[in-house]
């Protein structure tokens, strides 16, 4: 399909839905519930044109960004100290198993109880992070390629030769793959953990406060900002690390 | 000296014996190892780079093994070059230049910054052979080192081979007894799942 024909597509299929929406919203004739799309697309313009918005949108994006790279930081470190040693995998695996296992919605209540609320959204992005990261490089450890490392072994291969051409680029997969799907979970968890925790300045604070004050068009605006953010900085994100980690790969 | 001594060498996968109380001493020289499929001859060649450990038995070998895999066993991410010094000990410099002057006997000269994925079957053996000897090590197993060659290159690669594995102790798995002919008069069959000398 050409790519002309692709972005009709996809604006008939949004042209579609929105039907869909202003119908309903008209059938249930009342703004408080559900907005008309018209209403929500002027309260979006009324927001685009405040510095306001910046700061807010700049502000999450800066947490949650932060809570991602730190996430992947800690995840590929656990994964390596649990390859390296059997004591640290013992540890650390069941830890991983529990934060995994644990609703986003019960850590960031427990962070509450614990941190300053500022640092929360970030503190949920790391602890949603870091067992997609974890399980992930382990499973790069797990899948180096054994006739490569009898190569190595049979011509003594130095241990810094062997990460640059055996273990990185073998992992690498692994870590992009990881990479993609902790992207959209962090950026899900960090505006979760805004409206959880309401810190000064976020996305969430918004959306918590529109829901307070039942100011439905703002709930609709904010949400489509959260959607469109998701979509630019995971496109772009994605973009990134696949070049990145098919350079490693592929030299 | 290099030498190999194998003692009473069992091996067996999933209780199939494949190799049986096999008993052999190899001091010097090229030794060709031919035998059906299936036979073990690959087998032997991983027990005695210690990649798999014998059953039952013992071999000891004297002098350090480069191994030319049948199936390559490259690093696809770096280059051509790259492959063949990493192999190689001291000044970089120095061991680009005589990884060079073997991929250009090899006929690579014009692949030191290919990446091996994009080299046919023949040149990636090429270049397999070419880091085993990058490796000056002083024994080399090579598990059919030709395949995928064509008739000249691979005429040219084993003209090569031959004068720079002259005071190395050779064993090269072959299906092809000419190959094993211009090389030695030392044949060796898999055969009862022992070792059985040919000599032509």
């Amino acid at each position: 399909m050409t790519k002309k024909r692709k972005i009709l597509r996809a604006i008939i299929a949004l042209v579609f839905w929105i039907a869909i929406w202003e119908i309903i919203s008209l059938i249930v004739g009342k703004a408080v519930i559900l907005p008309s799309p018209v209403d929500v697309a002027v309260r979006l313009g009324e927001l685009l044109i405040t510095g306001d918005f910046y700061l807010t949108c700049l502000n999450s994006i800066a947490r949650i960004f932060s809570g991602l790279v730190l996430g992947v930081l800690l995840g590929v470190l656990l994964a390596t100290l649990s390859k390296l040693s059997s004591i640290a995998d013992a540890i650390i695996s069941p830890a991983i198993s529990v934060i995994k296992s644990t609703p986003i919605a019960s850590i960031i209540i427990l962070l509450l109880f614990i941190f300053v609320k500022g640092i929360i959204p970030i503190l949920a992005s790391v602890l949603i992070v870091v067992p997609i990261i974890y399980e992930n490089i382990k499973n790069g450890f797990d899948n180096v390629p054994q006739n490569l490392v009898e190569t190595a072994n049979i011509y003594n291969i130095s241990k810094g030769k062997r990460i640059k051409m055996l273990l990185i680029p073998s992992i690498m997969p692994y870590f992009v793959a990881g990479s993609k799907s902790a992207l959209g979970i962090a950026w899900k968890a960090g505006v979760a953990a805004e409206v959880i925790c309401v810190p000064a300045v976020s996305i969430g604070t918004m959306l918590y406060e529109a829901k307070i004050y039942l100011e439905s068009k703002d709930l609709f605006a904010w949400t489509i900002v959260v959607i469109i953010l998701s979509f630019i900085i995971e496109k772009l994100l994605i973009s990134l690390i696949s070049k990145v980690g098919g350079k490693i790969t592929n030299g | 000296m290099a030498s190999i001594l194998l003692e009473n060498v069992s091996k067996s996968y999933d209780g199939k014996i494949i190799l049986n109380d096999i008993n052999y001493k190899i001091d010097s020289g090229f030794v060709a190892l031919m035998g059906e499929s299936g036979t073990g001859k690959t087998t032997l060649l991983r027990l005695i780079s210690g990649l798999e450990k014998a059953d039952s038995g013992s071999i000891k070998v004297e002098g350090k093994i480069a191994y030319v895999f049948a199936e390559t066993n490259l690093f696809n991410s770096v280059s051509v070059l790259d492959n063949v010094t990493c192999v190689m000990n001291g000044d970089k410099k120095n061991n680009e230049a005589v990884a060079k002057t073997i991929l250009d006997k090899l006929g690579l000269e014009n692949e030191y910054k290919t990446k091996p994925k994009n080299l046919s079957t023949g040149m990636a053996q090429r270049v397999s052979i070419a880091r085993a000897m990058a490796s000056d090590r002083e024994i080399y197993l090579l598990d059919e080192p030709f395949r995928g060659l064509d008739d000249k290159t691979k005429s040219d690669t084993m003209e090569y081979l031959k004068e720079y594995l002259s005071d190395k102790l050779v064993i090269m798995v072959t299906h092809d007894i000419k190959e094993a002919e211009y090389f030695t008069d030392k044949i060796l069959s898999i055969f009862n799942l022992n070792l059985t000398q040919n000599n032509s």
